[in-house]
């Protein structure tokens, strides 16, 4: 399969053209302001719940109250983000003039899509090669620490620290497995991620749409990864400067402070949109029309 | 590997859970099989308690035999309305049903299923990782390292509990081939494991899936029903009601918690025929709908 480069610079010049959209920004702001409405409502139903505990039964929660009310008060956000995130990312679709499947996913779906999607990254399912590094560190840190016990039994004359050598080998071994994990999850998530454009597109019912966008990036997962990774360096030099600017305005008495946070919440809002246009373009790039194997 | 469409099992049995006789025999069933593990927690604890704690209960033998009794009876009562529960959800699923087993087939199934999902029998080698840790934990232990030898044969029990998990998984579809109609007894076992080797991961996610879907709505709907409580007891207290008042109320809620607990079974015998349906080819399924057809009747139950 020839590899294709996404053209970074290009994508970003369209995303800054395109993300003035009405539409995109409105959802843009909806799934910000919505975002932080929903986990203040979370902390509000979380304290009701904590004050009446305390007033009513005279203690402060603990045992089966105390888990349930944790339990169902992320609710909220959970449902907020369901409904949000298809809307936002379908309107950054619509920027990119993809065309977007006629009634969108429901909560459910989209929750049911989610999890399986968490499932089965972390599991690296459709290639568990991804995961002998970490199967390979695992064994590796086990190994050492099997060894630290071992020796312990064995008189140990003064002369090398072996033991201590052994346990900074396994912890480091096990940590670095970690480490391997969590990037073969990473790899995983980048070659499933695709599933949630399709799923929007409408080309693949949910229990399809992982496996082919796995099947669709596979191969070329460098490349998409890249066409990100540059793009988030980018927008962080910019952030910077902003930052840098915020700081200066800063010293304006009385309303910097002020101006700031304005000027915090319309980048972060606007920052969104961009992401959307241009996450949706490199979407489109490498699954054109119809997302066909090629 | 297939997929199992979980929106589509989700949107079939929303519509078709809503049978009387499958509502009632699973309020029956969760009743019984509550009788039946209290039943067994007393056997075994009386004499635990008995031996360990110094308690006495003055249970003769007699007492204890009646228990016993009892706890095998209630066993039986679970068996055979666990059948019907799942026969009925079956049926509603659009899944070809054959005649009621005997009682004794299904609780020769279940014992059989039982030792044969245990010792992990028809594929071994999902016993190689325990064998594994216990025998490096026996070697430990035998070298002195006693702390080690312990925490490897913890890792063995972990490892033999999680490889029972996946043998039950790919045994469990007997019970629906039984019903089915799908070959005699004593080879039932064998005849799902074969059918779901390969595919143990997707039946996996089907029933895990469903898990969490069940379980974001009991939190949905614990969510209301605490602040409700709430709201009552605040009122009550700043009415100075007595203690009575609130008891009344949590019961009331309890209640409604099992209430739900009984209609997510029902719900669940319903998806769960709709997996077995999908992943055992031959099977025999009437009509699956799929998922575009459920969302309409789905809507039209709201508007009722």
């Amino acid at each position: 399969m020839a590899k294709k480069y996404y053209d970074v610079a290009k994508g970003v010049k369209f995303a800054f053209k395109n993300f003035r959209d009405g539409e995109l920004l409105k959802w843009s702001a909806f799934t910000f302001f919505g975002m932080v409405g929903a986990v203040i409502a979370d902390m509000v139903i979380m304290g009701i719940i904590l004050v009446s505990l305390m007033y009513i039964a005279g203690q402060s929660g603990g045992g089966l109250d105390d888990i349930s009310f944790r339990n169902s008060s992320s609710v909220v956000v959970i449902i907020a983000a369901m409904y949000l995130i298809p809307r936002l990312m379908s309107k950054g679709m619509e920027v990119n003039a993809i065309k977007v499947r006629q009634k969108l996913p429901s909560i459910v779906e989209w929750f049911v899509f989610s999890a399986r999607k968490a499932i089965i990254d972390m599991l690296c399912w459709y290639d568990r090669r991804l995961l002998a590094p970490a199967a390979l560190f695992l064994a590796l840190g086990t190994f050492c620490i099997m060894l630290v016990f071992t020796s312990l039994l064995v008189p140990q004359g003064n002369n090398i620290n072996g033991n201590e050598l052994a346990v900074v080998g396994g912890t480091v071994f096990l940590l670095l497995g970690l480490v391997a994990w969590l990037i073969g999850a990473i790899v995983h998530s980048t070659r499933t991620y695709f599933g949630y454009y399709m799923l929007l597109r409408g080309e693949a019912q949910e229990q399809h749409a992982l496996k082919k966008s796995f099947d669709v990036v596979k191969g070329q997962t460098f490349e998409v990864f890249l066409a990100g990774i540059l793009f988030v360096i980018l927008l962080l030099l910019l952030w910077a400067i902003a930052g840098a600017v915020m700081f200066a305005l800063a010293f304006i008495p009385c309303i910097g402070a002020i101006i700031d946070l304005v000027l915090v919440v319309v980048l972060l809002v606007i920052t969104i949109a961009i992401n959307q246009a241009y996450f949706a373009n490199v979407f489109k790039f490498y699954c054109p029309q119809g997302g066909k194997k090629r | 590997m297939a997929d199992y469409n979980v929106l589509g099992g989700l949107g079939i049995s929303y519509k078709k859970f809503a049978d009387k006789y499958l509502i009632g025999m699973s309020a029956l069933y969760m009743v019984v099989s509550l009788l039946f593990l209290g039943a067994i927690a007393a056997f075994v604890g009386i004499p635990l308690l008995e031996a360990g704690f110094a308690y006495n209960f003055n249970l003769g033998l007699d007492a204890m035999a009646g228990i016993a009794v009892g706890a095998i009876l209630l066993g039986l009562a679970t068996m055979f309305l666990s059948m019907r529960v799942m026969r009925k959800g079956m049926q509603l699923a659009g899944v070809s049903v054959a005649k009621m087993p005997k009682l004794i087939d299904w609780v020769m199934l279940s014992i059989r299923m039982y030792v044969v999902n245990i010792s992990c029998w028809y594929d071994k080698r999902l016993l190689a990782p325990t064998v594994a840790a216990v025998l490096l934990g026996i070697a430990a232990v035998l070298a002195g390292a006693a702390g080690l030898g312990f925490a490897l044969i913890g890792v063995g029990i972990f490892a033999w509990l999680l490889a029972v998990y996946a043998h039950k998984l790919r045994t469990c579809f007997s019970y629906y081939m039984m019903l089915a109609g799908m070959g005699k007894e004593n080879v039932l076992p064998s005849k799902s494991h074969s059918a779901i080797q390969g595919n143990t991961f997707e039946v996996f996610l089907a029933s895990y899936l469903l898990g969490q879907v069940v379980s974001f709505a009991m939190n949905i709907v614990q969510a209301i029903a605490m602040l409700l409580l709430f709201a009552l007891g605040a009122i009550i207290v700043a009415g100075g009601f007595g203690e009575g008042v609130i008891l009344g109320i949590v019961a009331i809620l309890m209640l409604v918690v099992v209430v739900f607990l009984v209609l997510i079974e029902a719900f669940t015998m319903v998806y769960m025929a709709g997996v077995f349906a999908f992943f055992v080819k031959g099977a025999g399924v009437r009509a699956i709908a799929p998922a575009k057809k459920a969302v309409p009747a789905k809507k039209k139950r709201r508007r009722k």
